[in-house]
């Protein structure tokens, strides 16, 4: 029998034959073919399209071949050798055009993966013209790449603007040179220690470097708690973002912020040394903490060379107590945040209410501020914050100021003790179910013992 | 800088302060349509005195988070809720400082893991294989979550056998 050959112009010819669009990608997510449905159905944005890699944007700037990539790019399934329907776009005048897509591995394994066929359905999912392609039978948890990379994007947006440097409020000396120091380590990809205490600002601190140095266009910030979070999952995810494929290109212009980087686990700090400053971690690196590190590497409660290497630049943030002539500019900040995310509209604040704010200690520092300040708008009904619409805690803070604080807790011994023997009695005699000489044995005492406490105390009469 | 031991009680005091006026110790609040995230913590976690309550909305989960406001949220992605969460999570800090959320979702939603964690989200588990690291989480934040403080003649009281009232 003669062998059959796989003539490939008659391949294509079948495939240009059908009207379904039809893509293939080989294992690297270049695009090498297209038939002539699919090239119709991308029309003029498909110039340029073979050779070009599918994978997520979220960028704004990405346009032209490269976003048309984007809007095929099969969901990570496949590459693990999984047949998935999932959805795929096209850039339009107005918005995004979809098509239900059926992804087909051409491999057994991940391994052996040497390509993909992507067949299109033949209609959109928004023209409405057939009834089973409708967006609401899509599964409840179908990845959609578009809705991802459009929330990345919004997100992003957003986020660049509310975390601007000069967003970091205050005239006060210490926040100049902490905005000054932001600005300078945005300008370089040097690892950034942000000290201080809790409620200062340091995770708006760590955004602003990012949005400074990348703008909204620039990759992901990803933050990892080193509180919250275990060893081992602090592990993995740090590998994971080492090895690049995580975030792909967009690696180089993101960042990542291991949060409370003073309470990181010890057993973790030796090989997140190696696997960030060790070799080329390909992200940015900010690390936030309470003290600075080298200050408990001295100590031996950290290892000093992870200490140093995350902290080639160090930004010092002050608490608030540290900085009060920016207390009123930071009230009337977050009041305005309130204001606009509510029906609800005050213009500013009592004299009493900015003497009571100024008088607080403010042990949670700006966080604190602002959450005191949201409370306060929610309980204010006039046109200004009154000093009655301040939190509880602020009131009771001024009045104790006025009064000496109690060093030590004091107690009226035999108050005390009597009101034990009471509560114990009566428990005792609860528990015995009213019988006295049971309850006599649990107390360790005679019979008649309890007979005259019970007189004496009022329980019974003699 | 001020003396480590400062800034320690400092932090305690703030903890303190913002956990106040009659709110419940920090739970472990589950949200989801299902059961199926519910019922595999309850094993990771099974032996251990960790208070789990199980919502079925995003606003019934934070109304008992007001209540908790030191809890941990685990949340299970949906494409339907993928926008709410988002709004959710940057409220978080400002209303609810001392809560943390926790994703959890089908594989098909990976994909959502950075952006939810950007967006503020502590941990994400993409499978129920990746039950052990998340019940880890929930005893950290539960193991650090303030208390309210007792005073001498309280702690004694409280030991007194036999029961209260």
């Amino acid at each position: 029998m003669a062998r059959q050959r796989i003539n490939a112009t008659d391949l294509a010819k079948m495939l240009n034959a059908t009207s379904q669009p039809v893509y293939v990608l080989d294992d690297e997510m270049f695009v090498v073919f297209y038939n002539r449905a699919c090239h119709k159905w991308l029309g003029p944005a498909a110039a340029g399209l073979l050779d070009r890699q599918c994978r997520y944007h979220s960028a704004q700037e990405v346009t032209g071949p490269d976003a048309v990539a984007a809007g095929l790019c099969p969901p990570p399934e496949v590459m693990e050798c999984q047949k998935v329907t999932a959805t795929v776009s096209r850039s339009s005048d107005e918005q995004p055009v979809r098509r239900r897509a059926t992804f087909v591995p051409l491999g057994t394994s991940a391994e052996d993966l040497i390509g993909i066929v992507a067949i299109l359905d033949p209609v959109d999912l928004d023209s409405g013209t057939r009834a089973d392609l409708d967006v609401e039978t899509v599964s409840p948890g179908e990845e959609d790449p578009a809705g991802l990379h459009e929330r990345v994007r919004r997100f992003h947006d957003e986020a660049a603007g509310r975390y601007r440097v000069d967003r970091l409020i205050g005239d006060s000396p210490a926040m100049r040179r902490a905005r000054a120091q932001i600005e300078l380590a945005a300008g370089s990809r040097a690892s950034v220690l942000l000290v201080g205490p809790p409620g200062c600002g340091r995770q708006h601190a760590a955004a602003a470097i990012h949005y400074a140095a990348h703008g909204k266009s620039g990759g992901s910030l990803i933050p990892l708690d080193c509180a919250a979070l275990g060893a081992d999952a602090i592990r993995s995810k740090v590998r994971a973002l080492a090895g690049g494929d995580v975030l792909g290109e967009h690696s180089a212009r993101s960042t990542l912020v291991l949060s409370h980087a003073d309470q990181l686990p010890a057993d973790v700090q030796g090989e997140l040394w190696v696997v960030l400053f060790g070799k080329r971690f390909p992200l940015r690196v900010i690390a936030t903490a309470e003290q600075p590190l080298h200050e408990l590497a001295q100590g031996g409660e950290y290892r000093a060379d992870l200490a140093a290497s995350l902290a080639t630049i160090t930004i010092e943030l002050p608490p608030l107590t540290q900085r009060r002539e920016d207390l009123p500019l930071l009230a009337q900040l977050f009041l305005e945040e309130a204001n606009s995310r509510s029906a609800g509209q005050h213009g500013g604040f009592s004299a009493e209410a900015l003497d009571l704010l100024d008088a607080y200690g403010w042990p949670g520092n700006v966080d604190e501020l602002a959450q005191a300040i949201a409370a306060a708008h929610r309980a204010a009904a006039g046109p200004q914050i009154g000093a009655e619409d301040l939190p509880q805690r602020i009131h009771l803070a001024a009045a104790a100021a006025k009064v000496p604080p109690r060093v030590e807790e004091t107690i009226v011994l035999d108050e005390f003790l009597g009101q034990i023997e009471r509560e114990l009695i009566g428990r005792a005699l609860r528990r015995a179910k009213g019988n006295k000489a049971k309850a006599a044995r649990l107390l360790g005492m005679t019979r008649p013992r309890l007979y005259r406490r019970l007189v004496q105390l009022g329980f019974e009469k003699d | 800088m001020d003396d480590p031991a400062v800034t320690k009680e400092a932090d305690a005091l703030a903890r303190r302060v913002l956990l106040s006026d009659g709110a419940e110790a920090a739970r472990l609040i589950v949200c989801e349509h299902g059961g199926r995230w519910a019922v595999g913590l309850r094993r990771e976690l099974a032996g251990e005195d960790v208070p789990i309550c199980e919502t079925r909305s995003l606003a019934s989960c934070w109304e008992t988070l007001g209540a908790s406001p030191a809890g941990l949220v685990v949340v299970e992605l949906t494409t339907a809720n993928v926008d709410e969460l988002l709004g959710r999570l940057a409220g978080l800090d400002r209303d609810l400082p001392l809560a943390r959320v926790a994703v959890v979702a089908d594989r098909r939603l990976a994909g959502y893991e950075w952006l939810m964690r950007e967006a503020g989200a502590v941990h994400f588990v993409g499978s129920p294989r990746q039950l052990g690291p998340l019940a880890e989480v929930a005893r950290r934040h539960l193991d650090q979550a303030p208390a309210r403080r007792r005073s001498v003649t309280e702690q004694i009281w409280s030991s007194l056998p036999w029961g209260g009232r």
